[in-house]
């Protein structure tokens, strides 16, 4: 079989991105008062791996931009050059418009060529103080300027998959055929040759690298390459050469655009350590020998006491959880991805806003899954964007008040227990506490002081559209952030806590799940069918008390739950369970908290507790309202989760539901 | 291709033709004219006809005996085998000669 380039293309953009950002660390972290070799050195290395790794792709415009940064770099790391802060500026826009093109490619969009020749010429300005070959380049894929002292040939990398020969390819055919269209210099590349022994003949350990100094356009070295060599095996790309007459250039690197459009990835990946695997292997190997020691003992069973069954039985349940354990812990991706974002927003806000930040990472190897990971930017992105605009003052401001004129920002995450705790902690005014009370009051949210706790006067500020922000900006001041993240985390099965002291600081605590895809549930019984509640929704289980019930009309019913009133649900209702009667007597109510709001679920029985596998019915079914997912149970018997912000839709809106209930209060 | 046990030294014949039909008995007597540990010529005068997975296996043949310490040499390479192994950019690799 052939070698699919394409499968590859996915790990070119993870490549990619993760250069990119460990480029954009290291930019933020240089002090241009003493510049470190060392990351002047990451840069380079990281450049140079773009510009080769693109070049396989056939992204000649990334390939050449990324060639121009490491000529850059270069000259600053043989000393030749004095790196500023608006080189720096400038590098910091290269690697995000890298990352756009990046970004294009895996969303199959056409990279925006003329961003990067606009920085290239910069760049090679700098250099030389005249235009340089490299961006000459790019802007010529974007602009079909007549050059007619441009020469050019195609440079081709050929390496044929191990079957070739098997299947009929006779490279020597191929390349009297490419001969017969120009100049043809051919280098074999020996490296992959095994020793006499090892060696089957019949395959091919060959490769090479062939110039061809031609007038033909690329779609005819195509033609004669593809038609005995699958693409996949092959790499053409355009060559700048002083030697030959030139071509005519297309308008735009078709190879390109084609590479673009028809071979990114749909997937998403994820990187795994070796040593992750290895233990999956174990464990595999494990379970293996018990399978074949069942069969023994089964094989051999005379009826005789069964203490091996058990005991095989249990070493297959500990490394079944084992690999359950491990498997989830492949899902596992160091935290380092999401915060390492930060430091740039932090750069790039603070310098805006005039004000002065150190950002301080910790904790960045903590594992998280990687969904979770992906969900966290927003909630973390409005937290900063906060902090940085509202918490942190002016320099200037925080001066007169004694507090150095840089502030801190420490961005922290840590595992405790089941969870992981991100901490954003910030030095700046902190909230005031009067001001949230006023506006609370003034928003109607709060008739006056009732003397609430500081957790329950800081809660306002995750309501929709609270701010007490007097200015609002493009940044953050208009109410809408918090309530986000708010929603972010309550979604993630995550709480958020805030302590915060005026003139101190305030600190923003995040406490999440390590998984989305296991979850600690409360397994439930209504009308015959068994329903499952995440258990970190449940406040209380208490028997129905009758007294406190007040029905409304046919659709609301409210619940007297410790001086307040509760919606009560019926999940019968929300999913058309025909014909039910309730007999309330009998019944168990579930309290749950949603959204700092509670609910009333009635129940006919409480089964047991226990961690569920979470699969979504979307995949295999379809969307239903109400139901999250579902999982299988000990039996094999499928049982469906409940969304439980759905269900206070259903009891917030009991328009929603359609069924009417044979409803009988008593017996 | 067939070999032969001279006084002092191990004669390859490589035949008219060497294409992938015959491959593997080719790699076969190359291996046996090895294990005679003696100097080797390869006679290459009538090559008619060669692919490139021969020339790999010349090639790799060569770089054993170079491994092995046993001298080995050309004789009379025919101009297709250099023709195709000058197209292949296997030439130099062969040490065959430039002309």
């Amino acid at each position: 079989m052939p070698i699919n380039t394409n499968q590859f293309l996915q790990t070119f953009v993870d490549e990619s991105m993760e250069l990119l950002q460990e480029s954009e660390k290291t930019l933020l972290s240089i002090d241009i008062q003493s510049v470190n070799s060392e990351n002047i050195n990451h840069l380079f290395r990281a450049m140079h791996s773009i510009k080769g790794t693109s070049a396989i792709f056939n992204f000649t415009s990334i390939n050449l931009f990324a060639n121009t940064l490491e000529s850059f770099l270069g000259q600053v790391r043989s000393n030749t050059r004095i790196l500023t802060k608006a080189d720096i500026d400038l590098l910091l826009k290269s690697v995000d418009c890298i990352r756009t093109a990046i970004v294009n490619i895996k969303n199959k969009n056409p990279i925006n060529n003329g961003e990067l020749s606009e920085l290239s010429t910069i760049f090679n300005e700098k250099m030389v103080g005249m235009p340089h070959a490299a961006s000459d380049k790019i802007g010529s894929l974007e602009k079909p300027i007549e050059r007619k002292t441009q020469k050019f040939g195609w440079d081709i990398t050929f390496t044929p998959s191990r079957n070739s020969f098997q299947c009929g390819t006779e490279p020597s055919r191929l390349f009297k055929q490419l001969s017969e269209i120009g100049k043809l210099s051919i280098q074999a590349g020996i490296d992959q040759l095994p020793e006499f022994h090892q060696l089957d003949p019949t395959e091919c350990h060959l490769n090479w690298h062939l110039k061809l100094y031609t007038d033909a356009p690329q779609k005819e070295v195509e033609n004669i390459i593809y038609w005995v060599e699958d693409k996949e095996n092959v790499c053409i790309t355009p060559i700048c050469t002083e030697e030959k007459e030139s071509p005519i250039i297309e308008k735009k690197s078709t190879v390109e655009n084609k590479t673009t459009q028809k071979n990114a990835a749909q997937t998403t990946s994820i990187r795994i350590e070796t040593k992750k695997i290895d233990s999956l292997i174990n464990i595999t190997g494990e379970l293996i020998i018990n399978q074949s020691k069942l069969n023994q003992i089964t094989k051999n069973f005379n009826g005789t006491p069964l203490t091996d069954i058990y005991e095989t039985l249990d070493l297959l349940e500990t490394h079944s959880k084992e690999l359950q354990e491990k498997v989830m812990r492949i899902r596992m991706v160091p935290i380092e991805f999401l915060f390492n974002r930060f430091q740039r927003l932090a750069h790039d806000l603070s310098k805006d806003l005039g004000k002065e930040v150190n950002l301080i990472i910790a904790g960045e190897q903590t594992e998280l899954d990687k969904n979770m990971i992906e969900m966290l930017s927003d909630p973390i992105l409005h937290l900063m964007r906060n902090a940085l605009d509202h918490g942190i003052e002016l320099p200037a401001a925080r001066e007169k008040a004694k507090k150095p004129s840089v502030a801190t920002i420490w961005l922290n995450a840590y595992q405790k227990g089941s969870h992981i705790i991100i901490e954003m902690i910030d030095d700046g005014a902190g909230l005031n506490k009067e001001k949230i009370l006023s506006k609370a009051i003034s928003a109607g949210l709060l008739k006056e002081n009732q003397g609430l706790s500081d957790d329950e006067i800081y809660k306002f500020i995750f309501q929709p559209g609270f701010s007490t922000a007097e200015r609002i900006s493009d940044i953050s001041g208009r109410g809408v952030g918090l309530d986000v993240v708010y929603k972010n985390i309550t979604a993630l099965g995550g709480k958020i806590e805030v302590q915060s002291k005026m003139g101190i600081g305030t600190t923003f605590r995040l406490c999440l799940p390590l998984t989305l895809a296991i979850m600690e549930c409360q397994l439930i019984k209504i009308s015959g069918q068994i329903y499952i509640i995440p258990l970190m929704n449940i406040l209380e289980i208490t028997k129905l008390d009758i007294k406190q019930f007040n029905k409304i009309n046919d659709r609301t019913r409210l619940y007297h739950f410790r001086e307040q009133y509760i919606p009560i649900v019926f999940l019968q209702e929300i999913f058309s369970i025909p014909n039910f009667s309730v007999d309330i007597e009998k019944k168990l109510l579930i309290i749950m908290e949603v959204n700092n709001q509670l609910i009333g679920l009635v129940v006919d029985e409480l089964l047991s507790q226990q961690q569920i596998v979470i699969k979504n019915i979307e995949e295999n079914y379809e969307k239903i309202p109400g139901i999250a997912g579902v999982t299988i149970l000990d039996d094999g018997k499928a049982a469906l989760i409940l969304d439980i912000n759905a269900i206070l839709d259903f009891a917030s809106n009991p328009q929603l539901i359609n069924n009417k209930p044979e409803f009988s209060e008593k017996n | 291709m067939d070999w032969q046990l001279k006084n002092d030294y191990v004669l390859i014949h490589c035949g008219d033709h060497m294409n992938l039909a015959c491959i593997q008995d080719h790699k076969k007597i190359l291996s046996e004219a090895l294990m005679k540990n003696k100097p080797i010529t390869l006679e290459a005068d009538k090559i008619n006809s060669i692919d490139t997975a021969s020339l790999q296996l010349l090639l790799v043949f060569t770089q054993e005996a170079t491994r092995r310490k046993i001298q080995w040499e050309w004789k009379a390479p025919s101009f297709t085998f250099l023709y195709v192994a000058n197209l292949t950019g296997l030439k130099e690799l062969l040490s065959l000669p430039k002309e």
